[in-house]
Formats: structure tokens, C-alpha cells, sequence
């Protein structure tokens, strides 16, 4: 049973439709990663998997129960939302005491600890640097223990130097057996710390799988021969997506080797030359124009 | 509650942060306290219930009457009439006509008074007086006859107050004592509708001062109101939402803290004003204290509302500004802005704002004397609409957090 279900979930803002028809499963423990670009639904989503936005149709359910388990999550929004004017103590404190005021001091020591600001403890968040702040937006966002987080493009504007702090800090809390939605549109975030991932585009879900599975077009080869027109009939009766241009042919596949082999070993039989062959990684990015004609950042 | 506490504390916090803040909420009502002074006169000392009044008269009927009732002014003690001096009396055209008619309440309303300064209520009750003497001595002199034809001719719609007033006008008996019944009549009639005047000598400042603590204290609410904005501006509403924390929880947090410094900031201008202009709580501590406590709360809970209601950096720089002067402008009455401007549909309309029943009931307990209760129970009922109306404008977007 999934830890987390989406099902059929519809969203509309006037005549917009932010979402529709999105669902997916998250596994217990895993890193579930939402992919798209802006405007695509991604904080929609968290939105209302968080009940700050209501659904028009469809059910979320936590642990198969529908409505359940509201307090068991944790947001780690897109906005660095705390107050500027009081110390990283402060804000922790308060956030914290929101949810009661039980092991709140050893809650603060302990997520001040996981994102390493133990030396600015008594700083006002103002004086911290745009990383640091990420850092703590992430420690305020972890403050209640959730065993479901939601981090809404976290990384947004910060330097790769903190962006890889934030990454070990998400591996550590999957280690810790935290379950995470994270939504982004960086497609090597994605591909480093998601174990499945879902694209979205104009609130649908086009494509979800693990990360081998969404990148089955893995490869492309890059063909110069003398008949591009046998080789693309060859190359399309094996699955293959082909584009034929003048004297080129690409082909993209998951499993390139197999397909060299035998169009080489057909070029004989059929009377055509392979003057030279490329073989690269399809990235996801790459994937993700084909899939939807946009570019992730648009 | 432990909630709401934690929301208050943070306010606290948050307010004790930037040290010009703290100090601007000392000095906002500092400054008040200077304004209070310099628009009541600076140095003078002048009381509004005795003395001699120098005042314009221009005499617009100008007929024998009208001119005989000039007359009748000058000969009183208290009025010195002047040129070019206001506040003014303007006998408008009609005056002999109405008094023929004896249409008494019209004859008050013809008498234009300019209402700006205080002074008015003193010289609306001794023009209410030497019209009365004037009137009983203008039907004494009439023929019997020309009564009993005057009486034959009134109107029979006439309000049972008024028609024992003009049948005893007419009567042969028409005396100027007090208790004669022509006296009592006439002073049951009631024109003193507007403001009553003081039982005791009082100084401006102390008329004023109600006034300017109540427009202070509702400014006040505007940094509680900018506070939830900034909040709002920064996604940290959206965040507390997010952490399970209700809209009521979140505002009446900020509403508290509003409150807290307003009751301060309360403190500070009374005390400076005690010191400095010798103003004090006449005639009800309690009165006081609790309007203190009620208008706090009137003013926390316009915090709520105009955050709720301004979403945007141009619209909560402007909109609260235009409605606390709005409000004290229709609420303020004529001590703010000259009581001439103020017409019957504004004088009903002040009963809408919060202004007219904390000043009403600050001046009752100050200086004035009376009730303040219902003005108390009224403000409460202000504050909990303001706040809940607040509430919903701020649940109505959620969705756009």
C-alpha cells in the first residue's frame, strides 16, 4: 500500500484549471520528485496536499486513510518566510512552540544541528546570508519531526555551495526514514535525489517513473550513412525513435549496442554504408522538450 | 491559548526588535500631547463656560423684530457684540416671520451660530435665554385680541410639546419666573441637541484631549495593521496556516499586541497631559479606565480589519490614513472640524463610528459628567464586528496566500 495516494485530484482558479487529473503514489521513505516548469501545478499540488488549498474533486489519502495524518507533514516552502527582525532562536522557538511547546528545546537543538547554523543561534536571521537563510527556512519547516515533507523548490536562488548542503540534508532526513515530495524544476535535482519522479506540465501528469525508467530513450546515436531512409525504416521496426536529416539519422533507444549491431550487420544484406557512428546520454531535459515542446525553465 | 500566547509574545518580540520602534512608540504620543497644545491655544488658558463672549452678529432679517431682538443681545451681560469677531450670530431672513408664527424650534434653527469653536454651546444657551425673554416680552405687549387671532390661525398639527409652549405664550399669565409654566415649557423644549454644555467651568485642552486620544489611539491600530501586511507580504500568514494555526489565533495575536501598546501609549499621553496641561479625570476614574480598555480593543480589532481589507504596500499606506480621519471627522464632531460643515446626515452617521462613543464616553467621564456604560458596551460590540468581519476578509484569501 502507498504511504501516499493522489487520486484524480482536479484544482480551478476561475477559468484556470491548475490541476487536472493529477495522481500519483509516494512509497514510504522515499524521495518522490515533482518535475515541471513554472505554472505547471507542482505548488499547487504541495498546496493541497498540505490543506492550505482545498481540491475541487479527487481524494488524498496518508497511509490509506483520507483526511488523516494533516500533522504529520512538514512544508518547506518555495518563500523564505520567517521574521527578519528576530534571531534564528526566535524563530525557531516560535515556529516550534506553534505546535506545542513539548521537547521544543530539544527539537531546536536538534534541527539548528542539521543544518549547521549552531553558531548563529543568537543571530538575527536579517544578518544571515541568502544560504544560510534557505538553511534555516529548511530547520523552521523541519521543527515539528514530520515524517512527510514537502519541499517546494527549496534550492531556488542559492549558491551551489549551499544547494549541495541542502541536497546531504535531504539524504540524511530519507536515511531517517522521512518520506519527501520535491518539487523542482532543476532536472539534475531531480535526477540526483529523486526515486521517483513525476512530470507535470499544465497540471497533468505526462510521464512518472523511476529515474532508469523515465530515461528508456537514454541514448541517442548519431549515424552518417549513404541511405538514411533504409536505416530509419530498420532502426523504427526495433522500437526506435528515429529523425532522418540529409545524410544523418538519429536514433534514440535504451539500449544502443543492440541496435548498432544489427544495423551493421544488416548494412551488407541491404547495400547501405555507415560512414561514421556518436553515441550520447539523452538528458531528462532533453526528454521533457520532446515530451511536452517546452523547456523546463520556460 | 497556548497558541495565541505564543503568537503574542512573538508580536511582542517583533515590536521590541527595532529600537525606533520602541521609540517611536514612545514619542508618537509625546507628540500628540505637543499637538493637543499647540491646537488648543498654546499658552492660553481661557475657559469656554464664563466670561464675556465678543461676538459678529449680522442681522439678515432686518426688520423692527429682528432689530429689536439686536437689541436685546447687547443689553445681555455675557455677549459683546463685535465686529468681524467669531464665532458669529447670524439672524437669517424669516426671523419675524417664524416668530409671528411662533414656530420656536425654526426660529433656533434660523439663528445661524458658526459651531467651530466651544464657545458655542455657552452662546447657543444664552440666545436660548434672551430669545425666550424677548419672546415674553413681545407677547405681553400684544393685544388680546390679536392673540386669540394669532392662536386661531396656528396650525392644529402642532406637537403637544409646542402647542403648551405657544398656549402659554398666549396666555394672560406669560411670566419670566423660574417654575412659572411658560418657563418650564420653554425649557423643556429642546434645542440643546448637539452637545450639552458642561456643568462646571472646563478648560479646552480637557474638552479636546478625548478627542485626540481617541484619533492617537486609532492611528495606533495602523502598525498592527502594517505588521500583518509585512507578514502577509512575506508568505510567513501562509506558513502559520500551513503549521495548523487557525486565522483567529494569528490576528487576535496581533490584535493583543495592538492593544498592549495602546493602553502604554495611553498611559504616556495622560500622564504628559496631567503634568503639562493639568488635565484630569473629573468625574469618573473607572469611566475612564474603561474606555481606555475598550478603545484599545476597538483599536486592536481595526488592525485586523484594515490588513484584511489592504493588500497591497499602496493601498495600506492610503486606506487607513483616509478612514481614521474619515471616522474622526465624522465621529470627532465639531471640536475637530467646524461643527458647520457637519450636517444631520453626518451627525447620524458619527453614531456609526467608534470615535463619537469613545469620545462621548471619555468626555463624560472626564469632565462632563454622565453615563458611559452603553458608549463602552457599544465600542465592545465595534471591536468584535471589526474583528470578525477581519477574520472572514482574511479566510476569503487563503487561497492567494
Amino acid at each position: 500500500m502507498p504511504f501516499i495516494e493522489l487520486k484524480n485530484i482536479t484544482k480551478s482558479f476561475g477559468e484556470t484549471k491548475a490541476l487536472n487529473g493529477i495522481s500519483f503514489k509516494v512509497s514510504k521513505g522515499a524521495i518522490f520528485g515533482l518535475l515541471g516548469p513554472n505554472g505547471a501545478g507542482k505548488t499547487t499540488t504541495i498546496n493541497i496536499i498540505c490543506c492550505l488549498l482545498k481540491q475541487d474533486s479527487g481524494e488524498i489519502t496518508i497511509n490509506g486513510i483520507a483526511g488523516d495524518g494533516q500533522d504529520r507533514i512538514g512544508v518547506i516552502p518555495q518563500d523564505i518566510s520567517m521574521y527578519d527582525e528576530l534571531t534564528v532562536a526566535d524563530n525557531l522557538g516560535f515556529f516550534g512552540s506553534v505546535y506545542g511547546s513539548r521537547d521544543l528545546d530539544l527539537r531546536m537543538s536538534r534541527f539548528i544541528e542539521l543544518v549547521q547554523l549552531e553558531d548563529k543561534f543568537k543571530s538575527k536571521v536579517g544578518t544571515l546570508s541568502g544560504g544560510q537563510k534557505r538553511r534555516l527556512n529548511l530547520a523552521v519547516g523541519l521543527i515539528n519531526d514530520p515524517e512527510i515533507i514537502l519541499m517546494d523548490e527549496p534550492t531556488v536562488g542559492i549558491d551551489p555551495q549551499s544547494r549541495n548542503f541542502i541536497f546531504e540534508t535531504i539524504v540524511r532526513l530519507k536515511e531517517a526514514g522521512k518520506t519527501i515530495i520535491y518539487t523542482t524544476h532543476y532536472l539534475e535535482e531531480a535526477e540526483k535525489l529523486c526515486d521517483y519522479i513525476a512530470i507535470i506540465d499544465e497540471g497533468i501528469i505526462i510521464k512518472e517513473g523511476t529515474v532508469s525508467e523515465l530515461a528508456q530513450f537514454e541514448q541517442e546515436i548519431q549515424l552518417t550513412t549513404d541511405c538514411p531512409q533504409v536505416i530509419s525504416t530498420i532502426a523504427a521496426s526495433m522500437g526506435a525513435y528515429v529523425n532522418a536529416n540529409g545524410q544523418s539519422v538519429k536514433i534514440r533507444t535504451s539500449d544502443a549496442v543492440k541496435v548498432i549491431t544489427q544495423l551493421v550487420q544488416k548494412s551488407e544484406g541491404e547495400g547501405y554504408k555507415i560512414t561514421g557512428i556518436l553515441v550520447r546520454k539523452v538528458s531528462l531535459e532533453e526528454m521533457f522538450l520532446k515530451l511536452t515542446g517546452k523547456r523546463l525553465r520556460e | 491559548m497556548s497558541k495565541l500566547l505564543a503568537v503574542l509574545k512573538k508580536d511582542l518580540k517583533l515590536m521590541m526588535a527595532n529600537r525606533f520602534d520602541v521609540a517611536i512608540i514612545f514619542l508618537i504620543p509625546a507628540f500628540t500631547v505637543v499637538l493637543l497644545w499647540v491646537f488648543s491655544g498654546g499658552n492660553e488658558t481661557e475657559t469656554t463656560t464664563k466670561g464675556v463672549l465678543k461676538v459678529s452678529l449680522l442681522d439678515f432679517d432686518s426688520t423692527d423684530i429682528s432689530k429689536r431682538f439686536v437689541e436685546c443681545i447687547r443689553q445681555t451681560n455675557n455677549i459683546e457684540v463685535s465686529d468681524g469677531t467669531i464665532p458669529g450670530i447670524y439672524i437669517n431672513s424669516g426671523f419675524k416671520d417664524k416668530l409671528m408664527r411662533l414656530q420656536f424650534s425654526e426660529l433656533f434653527d434660523i439663528l445661524g451660530l458658526n459651531e467651530s469653536d466651544l464657545s458655542y454651546n455657552y452662546l447657543r444657551l444664552i440666545l436660548h435665554d434672551v430669545l425666550y425673554k424677548f419672546a415674553v416680552e413681545f407677547y405681553s405687549a400684544m393685544d388680546p385680541l390679536e392673540k386669540e387671532k394669532l392662536k386661531s390661525q396656528l396650525s392644529e398639527n402642532i406637537k403637544s410639546e409646542q402647542a403648551l409652549l405657544i398656549n402659554s405664550f398666549l396666555s394672560p399669565d406669560t411670566s419670566l419666573k423660574e417654575g412659572s409654566d411658560v418657563r418650564k415649557a420653554w425649557m423643556t423644549f429642546k434645542l440643546m441637541s448637539r452637545r450639552d454644555l458642561p456643568n462646571q467651568d472646563v478648560d479646552k485642552r480637557s474638552v479636546s484631549f478625548p478627542v485626540y486620544l481617541v484619533m492617537f489611539l486609532l492611528f495606533s491600530s495602523m502598525g498592527g495593521s502594517y505588521s500583518l501586511h509585512l507578514e502577509r507580504k512575506r508568505h510567513i500568514i501562509r506558513r502559520l496556516i500551513l503549521s495548523r494555526l487557525g486565522f483567529v489565533d494569528i490576528l487576535m495575536g496581533k490584535a493583543l499586541s495592538v492593544i498592549i501598546v495602546a493602553l502604554f501609549q495611553i498611559l504616556v499621553i495622560y500622564v504628559l497631559a496631567f503634568y503639562l496641561f493639568d488635565i484630569s479625570i473629573k468625574q469618573s476614574v473607572i469611566g475612564f479606565s474603561f474606555t481606555c480598555i475598550t478603545l484599545a480593543f476597538v483599536s486592536g480589532a481595526l488592525a485586523v480589519l484594515l490588513s484584511g481589507i489592504c493588500r497591497s504596500d499602496y493601498s495600506m499606506h492610503s486606506i487607513p490614513v483616509v478612514v481614521i480621519l474619515a471616522m474622526t471627522f465624522i465621529g470627532g464632531g465639531g471640536i475637530t472640524f467646524p461643527g458647520s460643515m457637519l450636517g444631520q446626515i453626518i451627525e447620524i452617521a458619527s453614531y456609526l463610528t467608534p470615535n463619537r462613543w469613545a469620545n462621548d464616553a471619555f468626555a463624560n467621564s472626564m469632565w462632563k459628567g454622565g453615563a458611559f456604560l452603553h458608549q463602552n458596551l457599544i465600542l465592545i460590540f465595534i471591536a468584535f464586528l471589526m474583528f470578525f468581519a477581519g477574520v472572514l476578509i482574511w479566510k476569503r484569501q487563503r487561497e492567494s496566500l
